[in-house]
């Protein structure tokens, strides 16, 4: 009861705050412009279109969920920022801690909410999407159900790491770190495919091995590939290699992920002096 | 001696490393009874928030260790019970004052039913019924520190922490703080309060602690601490030589200055006996005051020793 309390507190906290309306704000501007963007870059669909196929419905939704996924772990990391760190610097975290509750029922309350808030916001977002492109083309794209599901998964990532390195990192620091680990292994298909060119299977090895820092990349092609049978960014890159492929396992790794940073952060705020 | 409500053993806190080392707080040993009012005072830096920041585990001790309610610091049982209001309050002013006290009646695990009114009650306690609806970022200094009080005092604590809890308060402010705190001592309630206000400390407290570069150097009751120690101050015109000497022979202490003289004795039989001694001299008295020991004295007089 006190962790749910928290974590609707946080929730209702986050919402208000402007991070999370400017998301907003951009998501719907995304949303509206997605059959634009679509079409200019090869797309053939286009909302409405009774005709659409289920191939170019899917083509579609996996380019507009490409999409969602960037702009729900931008502010799934902006808003989970300063969870932590902020309300130390404030000095607000003094009035939770000192109630009768645990540590680790601060981080997992808040945890809980971010969660929850980010996780509700890219469902959401993405059945409409889903609803939209079903009912514009008559046919109910059934793969997008586990395709947003991992992708819900890659923005609950980004909150959990997120949060645990605003149990001791401040803000601007946090947010250098994180994008700079996203930015990094996002790229790692190009190390790889340099390894696989040049024959040298120790890169492709370190590049794979190197996905696992953080596997919101890998997962967001296996999102594609449950989606189109093929990574999507690969597509894109035109860096496709058969050592990259998005391992199936991956999707299990990201929950044991995602448990580890939320229990990680709860061990380091367990002892920390919050002065 | 009633059960010791607060029980410290060798608390101490050192901040930094190598030489770079400072101690905020020295091993501290220090027994509150239940039911006191426990004024904990010092000068800025002594140490008395790092405290209170130990006990609620804010900061965690470099060593020793201490009981709250008998049970050990941290105790999440022994939490339900405790009330703590921080120094310099910061709160999430998003929420309408009801709402806050309400988040916080969660947070000590007061079941939903109980909640409104309990939250009613302690609103009209600390003078806000009127803002129960306000948003918090629209109150004043004063407004939040009476909310800060009432986040506090929501569970019914049987031990309070206020670390300066009147700090931004007018004088009416910081009557109902008084008010608040003689209530609560009334109904059992153990506080320990950190203030630098000594006449606010003089008139609620039961007991005292002074602490001065971490070490407690003065402990007591209120009563005992503040013994009457016959102080006379006086204006008078100049004396002759004579008289002065007199004054000096019956009195323990002599301090003269300006036409003012304060002049310590050792029993109260002796004042009428040093104003018949002046006014036979012929020199002009403008002043005759005797007084007791003033907190303010007790602790100056501890600082500078122990300096």
């Amino acid at each position: 009861m006190k962790t749910w309390a928290l974590a609707s507190f946080t929730l209702r906290e986050t919402l208000r705050s402007r991070t999370m309306v400017v998301g907003l704000i951009v998501s719907f501007i995304y949303l509206a412009m997605v059959p634009v963007l679509s079409s200019s870059t090869g797309g053939s669909a286009v909302i409405g279109d009774m005709e659409m196929k289920s191939a170019a419905g899917r083509d579609f939704l996996s380019f507009a969920l490409g999409g969602l996924n960037f702009i729900g772990m931008s502010m799934a990391i902006f808003t989970t920022l300063g969870a932590i760190y902020t309300e130390v610097e404030k000095g607000t975290i003094l009035s939770l801690i000192t109630k009768p509750i645990h540590r680790w029922q601060v981080i997992f309350g808040k945890w809980l909410g971010h969660a929850l808030l980010m996780g509700s916001y890219v469902l959401i977002m993405g059945l409409v999407l889903w609803l939209t492109v079903s009912l514009g083309s008559g046919t109910i794209i059934w793969r997008f159900l586990p395709a947003i599901t991992l992708i819900t998964l890659n923005i609950i990532t980004m909150v959990s790491l997120t949060l645990f390195f605003s149990t001791f990192l401040p803000v601007i620091a946090n947010a250098i770190f994180v994008f700079l680990l996203f930015i990094f292994t996002s790229n790692l298909r190009v190390i790889n495919a340099i390894g696989h060119t040049s024959e040298n299977f120790f890169v492709v090895a370190i590049s794979n091995f190197l996905r696992l820092l953080l596997p919101v990349s890998e997962v967001s092609d296996l999102a594609s590939v449950v989606l189109l049978g093929r990574p999507l960014a690969a597509d894109m890159a035109g860096t496709e290699t058969a050592t990259f492929a998005p391992r199936t396992w991956a999707f299990g790794y990201e929950v044991v992920y995602i448990t580890g940073s939320v229990l990680l952060a709860a061990w380091v705020f367990r002892r920390r002096d919050l002065r | 001696m009633t059960a010791a409500a607060i029980e410290i053993e060798g608390l101490t806190k050192v901040y930094g490393d190598g030489s770079e080392q400072v101690t905020a707080v020295d091993a501290l040993e220090l027994v509150v009874g239940e039911g006191e009012v426990f004024g904990f005072l010092g000068p800025n830096g002594a140490g008395k928030t790092t405290t209170i920041q130990m006990l609620m585990q804010i900061i965690f001790p470099t060593s020793g260790n201490g009981q709250l309610l008998g049970k050990d610091i941290g105790d999440i049982d022994a939490r339900e019970k405790i009330g703590y209001l921080p120094e310099l309050f910061q709160f999430h002013s998003f929420l309408r004052a009801d709402e806050f006290l309400d988040f916080h009646a969660r947070l000590y695990g007061m079941p939903a039913a109980a909640r409104p009114k309990r939250v009613a009650e302690v609103l009209e306690l600390v003078g806000l019924a009127e803002n129960t609806k306000s948003r918090i970022r629209t109150f004043s200094k004063g407004m939040l520190q009476r909310i800060g009080i009432a986040q506090a005092i929501i569970n019914r604590p049987r031990l309070l922490f206020l670390d300066e809890p009147t700090s931004a308060l007018d004088p009416m402010g910081r009557r109902d703080v008084r008010d608040i705190i003689l209530q609560l001592r009334d109904e059992g309630t153990t506080v320990f309060l950190n203030s630098h206000l000594l006449s606010e400390v003089e008139m609620t407290c039961t007991e005292i602690g002074i602490l001065n570069k971490g070490k407690l150097i003065r402990v007591g009751g209120m009563q005992s601490l503040l013994r009457p120690v016959h102080c006379v101050d006086i204006r008078v015109g100049e004396l002759p030589a004579e008289t002065m000497e007199k004054i000096h022979d019956m009195a323990s202490n002599v301090e003269a200055s300006d036409g003012e003289l304060t002049v310590t004795l050792d029993s109260e039989e002796q004042i009428p006996l040093l104003a018949r001694l002046i006014m036979d001299s012929g020199a002009m008295m403008r002043e005759f005051t005797p007084r007791s020991q003033q907190l303010e004295e007790i602790f100056v007089q501890s600082i500078e020793e122990s300096s």
